[in-house]
Order: C-alpha cells, then sequence, then structure tokens
C-alpha cells in the first residue's frame, strides 16, 4: 500500500511541478512573501518594538490572504481535471483504493504547499547575510509559526481536496474550496463581536488567527494542533467517501 | 433484484459511515477542547507565568472569576497591553486546573454586561479594569496599575511604549489576599471636622466616591474618634487624617504616633488644607518633613492680564513606587489649593528617608500672607518654588537603598480638599489610590518583578534596504519564473 501510494504521489508531483500555474502560483507567491517581508523591514525600522519581525509576518493581512486564496488554486484541479478528462476511470478501476488515490493526491498538494513556503523562509537567511545582523527573530517561536503554517495548510488542502472531488468544474470546486476556507477563517473575528461566553469559547478553539498569534508568540498549545490534524483526517474520509460514492452511482 | 438489495446496503452503510465518523470527530474535539497541554518555548519570561503564580491559582479552594473589561477604543494604554493581558488571563485559566474562568467584556459590544458591571463596580464609563472575584469578594485592578508607560516620546510624534507589565504581580497579589479572606482596615479620624468617606454621596464636601474606590481595592473603611477609643485599633492598616478644621489634642497626636511607632510599623497618610492648624504640622518633624503655614500660588497670563492661581498643580513626580504612574504617564496633577511641604534631613539620632512625591513647577511660590492686597513673593518671608506638595517618609529607612523593608511609613499631602466628590478627577484617584496601595502594601506578591517587554529594532542603511527589498522582491521570485519557463519550454518542445 505504501509503495502504491508512494508511486502515485510522485506521479501527482510531477503532475503538478510540470504544469505551468504551478509557477505562477510560486513566484506570485515569493512575490507578495516578499513585499510583505519588505513592509515588516520597514515596521522594525520605524521604531522599536515589542515583537519579531516573524510575529508580525505571520499576523499579517499578506500572509492570511495568500493562504486563503492559493490553496483553492492549488487543489481545485486535483480531482475535477481527472473528472472532466475521464482519467479517474481507469484510475479507479486500478488495483488502488480509494484511499491510495486521497492520500497522495493530499500528500503531493501538501509536498507543493512545503515549496510554496520555502522562499519565504530564505528571507531571514538573505537578511542576515546582506545587513551582518542577526535578524530579529526568536526559533523557539519561529519553528512554532512555520509548524502552524503546515498545520493550517495540511487542513485547509484537505477541504480542498474534498471540494475538488465533488465537481468537474475546476472554478466550482475553488470557489467551494474557497468558501469552506474563508468561513472558517473569517470566524475569528467572530469573537470579537459574540456577547455569548460559549460561542467566544467556541470561536477562539477554531480560530486560525489566534492560534497563528499563540504559535508565533512561542506558545505550544496542543488544542489546534489535534484539531488541525483530526480536521485534515476528516476531510480526506469525505474525500474517499465522495469517490467511492461516485464509484457506486457509476 | 439481489444486486438492487447490495447496492441499497452499500448506501445504507455509506451514509453510516460517514455519520459515525462525524461524531468520532465531535467527540474528539470535545476531549481535545478539555484535555489539552501548553508549554511556553519563547526564550522570553514575559510571556510565562511565574513559579509563584502557577503555585497559588493550581490549589485555589474555589472558584474564581478573572474579568477583563476592556474597550481598546477609549485608551491610548489598552491597545498597548489588551493583548498581553488576555494571554496571561489565559495562562491563568490554564495553570488553575478548571478553577478560574476568565470573561473579557468590551463595552461597546457587550452592553447589559458592561452595564451589569459599571454598576456593581461602580466605575467611571471610561474606565478599563480587570475585576478579580472570589467568593463574595472582588478586587478592581486598572489597566493603568498593571502597566508602566513611557510617553515621554509623545511630542517628538512618538506612540507611547509599554515600558513594564506589572499584570501578573498585581492579579496575582490580588487573587492570594481574596482567598485569604484579607481585608485591609483603613481607618480615618474624626472629631475634627475630617472629611469623611462613610458619608453619603449628596451630601457637602463628602469623600464618598473616593471611599467607593478605595473599597473596590478590597478594602474596608471605619471612621475612628482617637479621644473616644483611646487608641488605633491593633488591625489597622493604615490610618488617614484628611483634612482636619481643628486642633488635635497632645493626647491624640502621642495616640497616632504610638501607633505609627509601634512594635507593628504604622502607615499615616496626612493630608492638611492650608489655612488650618490641625496640630500635626510638626507631627513628621523628627523625620525631617513638616507642613509649611502657606498657601501654594502662581502667576497665569491669561487674555493679556495676569491673575494669581491658588490651584497648585503637580508636574514634578519622584522615582517612587507610589507616584510611577504618573512619571510615566507625564500628565500633571491638580491637587487644588494646598500649602507646601518642607523636606530636610531627620533630626539628630533618627533614620529615614523622604521623598518629594509631587512638585509643582518653579513658577509657584508658597505664600505666607495670604490676606495682604497684592500678594506677591516676598524673598525671606515666603517659600520659593518649585514647592514639594506631597511626600513620602519611611522611618528607619536608609537612603538610597529602594528595598521595601517592613518599617513605619506615611504620605504627607500639602490638602486634602482635592479627593472631595466634587473636585474629584481621574487623576485625583488615580493619586490616592496609588498612595493608599503603596502604604498599605502588596507585600503577597513582591516576589514576582514587573515584566519588561523584549523590544527588536533594526537600524539598516537605505542601501541595505533596497539590497533586501531587491532580493525578496525581484530576485527570488524571478529565478522561480525562469526556472518555470524553462519547464514549460522544455515540455513544449
Amino acid at each position: 500500500m505504501i509503495r502504491t501510494i508512494l508511486v502515485q504521489t510522485k506521479r501527482e508531483l510531477g503532475a503538478i511541478l510540470f504544469s505551468p500555474i504551478a509557477y505562477v502560483l510560486l513566484t506570485c507567491f515569493a512575490l507578495l512573501h516578499g513585499f510583505s517581508f519588505t513592509l515588516c523591514v520597514e515596521a522594525m525600522q520605524q521604531g522599536v518594538k515589542n515583537v519579531t519581525i516573524m510575529f508580525i509576518f505571520f499576523n499579517w493581512f499578506f500572509f492570511w490572504f495568500a493562504l486563503i486564496l492559493f490553496v483553492p488554486i492549488l487543489t481545485m484541479r486535483l480531482f475535477s481535471e481527472e473528472f472532466k478528462s475521464g482519467t479517474v476511470e481507469p484510475l479507479l478501476t486500478a488495483p488502488v483504493s480509494e484511499w491510495d488515490v486521497v492520500i497522495a493526491k493530499f500528500t503531493a498538494a501538501f509536498l507543493f504547499y512545503v515549496l510554496l513556503w520555502v522562499p519565504s523562509a530564505l528571507f531571514y537567511t538573505i537578511y542576515q547575510f546582506l545587513t551582518g545582523h542577526v535578524t530579529p527573530v526568536q526559533w523557539g517561536p519561529l519553528f512554532l509559526g512555520y509548524a502552524m503554517v503546515l498545520l493550517i495548510g495540511a487542513f485547509y488542502i484537505s477541504i480542498g481536496l474534498f471540494a475538488s472531488s465533488l465537481t468537474r468544474n475546476q472554478v466550482v470546486a475553488a470557489v467551494l474550496a474557497f468558501a469552506g476556507i474563508a468561513l472558517l477563517f473569517f470566524c475569528s473575528f467572530l469573537g470579537f463581536f459574540t456577547v455569548n461566553p460559549q460561542l467566544e469559547e467556541l470561536v477562539n478553539y477554531i480560530s486560525s488567527l489566534n492560534h497563528m498569534r499563540l504559535f508565533a508568540n512561542g506558545t505550544f498549545d496542543s488544542r489546534p494542533v489535534i484539531l488541525y490534524l483530526s480536521g485534515a483526517v476528516l476531510f480526506l474520509f469525505l474525500t474517499e467517501r465522495a469517490l467511492a460514492g461516485r464509484r457506486l452511482k457509476n | 433484484m439481489a444486486q438492487k438489495n447490495t447496492r441499497a446496503r452499500w448506501r445504507t452503510n455509506h451514509w453510516i459511515s460517514i455519520g459515525l465518523v462525524l461524531v468520532i470527530f465531535a467527540a474528539a474535539q470535545f476531549l481535545n477542547y478539555k484535555y489539552f497541554k501548553r508549554t511556553n518555548l519563547s526564550p522570553i519570561d514575559y510571556v510565562k507565568l511565574s513559579e509563584l503564580s502557577i503555585n497559588v491559582v493550581r490549589d485555589l479552594p474555589g472558584p474564581v472569576t478573572l474579568t477583563a473589561f476592556i474597550a481598546p477604543q477609549g485608551d491610548p494604554l489598552a491597545p498597548l497591553v489588551q493583548s498581553d493581558l488576555l494571554d496571561l488571563l489565559d495562562q491563568y485559566r490554564y495553570n488553575s486546573n478548571g478553577r478560574i474562568e476568565v470573561r473579557r467584556i468590551d463595552p461597546f459590544i457587550n452592553f447589559d454586561d458592561a452595564r451589569g458591571i459599571v454598576e456593581t463596580f461602580k466605575l467611571a464609563t471610561n474606565e478599563n479594569v480587570v475585576i478579580v472575584e472570589y467568593a463574595e469578594r472582588s478586587k478592581v485592578l486598572r489597566l493603568a496599575d498593571l502597566a508602566e508607560v513611557d510617553a515621554s516620546g509623545e511630542m517628538f510624534g512618538s506612540p507611547p511604549r509599554l515600558v513594564a507589565f506589572k499584570g501578573e504581580r498585581e492579579i496575582t497579589s490580588a487573587i492570594q489576599q481574596l482567598v485569604r479572606g484579607e481585608t485591609k482596615k483603613i481607618y480615618f479620624t474624626s472629631g475634627h471636622g475630617e472629611f469623611n468617606p462613610l458619608a453619603p454621596d449628596n451630601e457637602r464636601m463628602s469623600y464618598s466616591l473616593i471611599g467607593s474606590y478605595l473599597r473596590r481595592q478590597n478594602a474596608d473603611l471605619f471612621r475612628i474618634n482617637l479621644a473616644e477609643q483611646g487608641g488605633v485599633p491593633p488591625d489597622a492598616d493604615l490610618v488617614v487624617v484628611a483634612g482636619p478644621r481643628s486642633r488635635f489634642t497632645q493626647g491624640e497626636i502621642d495616640l497616632l504616633r504610638a501607633y505609627f511607632l509601634g512594635e507593628k510599623p504604622g502607615k499615616l497618610l496626612i493630608m492638611l488644607d492650608p489655612e488650618t492648624s490641625s496640630g500635626l504640622e510638626d507631627f513628621f518633624a523628627p523625620y525631617g518633613l513638616t507642613f509649611a503655614n502657606d498657601l501654594a500660588l502662581t502667576r497665569v497670563s491669561m487674555l493679556g492680564q495676569t491673575r494669581i492661581l491658588a490651584d497648585a498643580i503637580g508636574t514634578t513626580f519622584a522615582a517612587h513606587p507610589a507616584i510611577d504612574w504618573a512619571r510615566n504617564l507625564g500628565a500633571n496633577l491638580v491637587l487644588g489649593a494646598c500649602r507646601s511641604l518642607v523636606l530636610g534631613p531627620p533630626a539628630e539620632g533618627e533614620a529615614a528617608k523622604g521623598t518629594a512625591l509631587v512638585r509643582t513647577p518653579e513658577s509657584y511660590w508658597g505664600e505666607t500672607e495670604k490676606d495682604k492686597e497684592g500678594v506677591q513673593f516676598d524673598e525671606g518671608k515666603d517659600t520659593r518654588g518649585p514647592l514639594t506638595l506631597a511626600a513620602a517618609i519611611e522611618v528607619g529607612a536608609v537612603e538610597g537603598l529602594d528595598v521595601d523593608l517592613a518599617v513605619p511609613k506615611a504620605v504627607a499631602v500639602g490638602g486634602a480638599a482635592f479627593l472631595i466628590n466634587e473636585n474629584l478627577g481621574t487623576m485625583q484617584v488615580d493619586f490616592a489610590v496609588n498612595v493608599v496601595n503603596w502604604l498599605v502594601g502588596q507585600e503577597d506578591a513582591l516576589g514576582i518583578a514587573p515584566k519588561e517587554p523584549t523590544e527588536f529594532k533594526t537600524s539598516l542603511l537605505p542601501e541595505q534596504q533596497e539590497k533586501i527589498a531587491l532580493l525578496v522582491l525581484v530576485v527570488v521570485p524571478g529565478l522561480i519564473a525562469i526556472i518555470g519557463v524553462a519547464v514549460w519550454w522544455r515540455r513544449r518542445v
């Protein structure tokens, strides 16, 4: 099974990396984060701050904008394209299970997602190399910040994958994924307006903004880790069920 | 038919499995919410709760509620500390084994809850506070007491800066006091026309409002007639003499002194209005402090006319725990009609540390002949400014040593009417509450030092900034784009 998944993952990753959209995404992502990093440096130049450069980076508008917008674009074609081109039929009739296919596609998308973040991690080295200054970061919070980026990414990618498994139209898949991710993300703001303590607790529990602020501050909390991992597993399961349902229909 | 049945069974199983997984997911989230682990990997102890606080909240005998009543829109201090404060409250909750409940109330959003809190705790409409509640007891901590802010850069356009965060020290101390059931007992002297904190709100010259502010600090207020009761009760944490109009007898002065220098070190707050004689003017003379028999005056120019102003305004504040808040705030403190205080060395054989807490600008002088026509500063007769309006005395303390020793402590103020309901403003309340807090002490949590935020700043040359921008905005994205074009070209051919 693992061998099958590895072969499938390689195939999926190859498909992503050989498509022009991958490089458009990578370039835009690097450009957006480059712009964000420049602004962070500018902000730190303005005066004394009580937060690190990476705390600003991880909590800035551009960070969330990129995350919410790019994940649906990354995942929209994963199943929809296969449905549209008809390549899903041979895939599902081959001696591989739905789970193999789902996990392979998810892993490939996730690896590409990791690749998207590599330039941003390079920025700190560039800063240090050019200025000779130790970058105003702290390694514990930096590590936790990137760990949260990966956890949120895994969860959002699984949502995108599920959306893609529901339709043969890539645009519809992207819109569905965007709606789901945006809905979850904007729930974070409900905490500012609710007067109900229970609802506030719930919102705090699922608020990605809160989680990122906490982790980028250097505080590890097991709750978001379990939430995002179990959420990713749930949506992968739903994706598998969607594929199985499609097979049943046929 | 058989195939149809199989398909139907499969469909049922399909939906049951989805339902089951959703239920398992919900149950897992419930358990995840209830049982979790949290740890701090930041090298800065600024965001960590100290062991002392953890020990206090781990074994609480009953539920404690911490309510953050904060409207960031109305207070420049709130945006600076709100995030740290909420993180801190969250840590209290996490370490309390479910004994601490944290509530966050924004009065601009939670109208009903906010109204209830304002009425219960008699808050001003624009006050940002943290309320600590345990059983029937409560303590209100003002945001200004939880943080030290440097506003000195404001005149150059720099925003105020957080210098130290005292939230943990104050909140842990409040929890300790409430759990132990300790209330500070403050006795106000009576029998000489003093201002009365137990008088009704609508009574003229009442001290009822400042009384309610002191009660919010978990203090019980009493009145005491020294002549009738023959001494200060042994449970007194502080005795306040607030603006007596007639003289204390020598016997009463001796009783006060016996309390002050007693086995349990006494704490005194003596506020004497100008143009009154109470017999207490030289009470602190052995320690180098006396009340002058004058009135603080200054000349002000308004609309081309020069007038004499008898409202004493403090503009210079000492580096002292009782008045640090005002120094950090950089605002003026209006104390109304005041006499000046004279600070000098203690008498021979006495050890005492005196600090001029509040001083006027140099333009003030202490007028000794208030009733004569055309008052002006008379060299040799009047006291030259800047005048000392309030001073602290620590008997037995050593000059230059900033250790909070258990010694007799006192604060003398050259006026008392600034605290009556009609004159009371935010600055006056802050002054009184901070002075009382310093006098009665916060010994419990003194082991928790105020936390200084780590400050980050970059100082790059413009060329360095340009290079960074060039690399991260052009070179890195450009390289990726080139790789993309190369891949596309190779696939094409």
